[in-house]
């Protein structure tokens, strides 16, 4: 379930945001793209939260 | 020809750099994000230490075209708009969940088990769910 869940939430990440880890964060950042900073940034905050969430305050993962 | 031997190089490359460097590992991924938690902020050198050659790469492919034709591709739209924002922080949210994102999805298709499978199926399926809202809410510049 959770890996179905995640497997949508990445997919449609990508297309609506436009790239991913390396896309945005390796070669945005590289060409010093705001836009590839600004999705970085979100990304990383959404993990993050996402993990606090599950794994230390419901203990799902 | 040479582009696609060029691209199966790069590729192999790539896969075999995700796989070193533990971005296959989900285990470690999720660690990398667990700030909260057991923190392992190794993975963050891995982007760095891509980030250089990277941008050694764009500095070098300026004024150039690529040998096997077609063009580097150019910088898109120049600030972040909602878009961005919405996809980011749902891209975020499911790499935290299973601890994979795309490419390493793909790099470890070989010996991730089913998971990994189910798991693409799901990347592909969000990716076809995402273009109409999308096309919606950005329409996409001719």
């Amino acid at each position: 379930m959770i890996i179905i869940a995640a497997g949508l939430l990445v997919g449609d990440g990508m297309r609506f945001g436009n790239g991913c880890t390396s896309g945005h964060g390796v070669c945005g950042i590289s060409r010093l793209s705001l836009r590839g900073f600004g999705a970085t940034v979100f990304y990383i905050l959404a993990g993050g939260l996402t993990v606090a969430m599950f794994r230390e305050v419901w203990g799902v993962i | 020809m040479r582009r696609n031997v060029s691209a199966f190089v790069a590729g192999a490359l790539f896969g075999g750099g995700l796989f070193i460097s533990g971005m296959t590992d989900t285990a470690k991924v999720q660690g990398s994000l667990d700030v909260f938690g057991d923190w392992d902020p190794t993975l963050a050198f891995v982007m760095g230490g891509a980030i250089i050659p990277m941008a050694i790469a764009w500095a070098v492919a300026r004024d150039r075209r690529p040998l096997s034709g077609g063009a580097f591709p150019a910088p898109r739209l120049p600030e972040p708009g909602r878009d961005l924002i919405v996809g980011s922080m749902f891209f975020g949210m499911g790499w935290g969940l299973a601890g994979l994102c795309p490419r390493p999805a793909l790099a470890s298709l070989s010996y991730g088990g089913w998971g990994h499978w189910l798991f693409l199926v799901a990347m592909l399926a969000g990716m076809w769910a995402a273009v109409p809202p999308r096309a919606r809410l950005m329409p996409e510049p001719a």
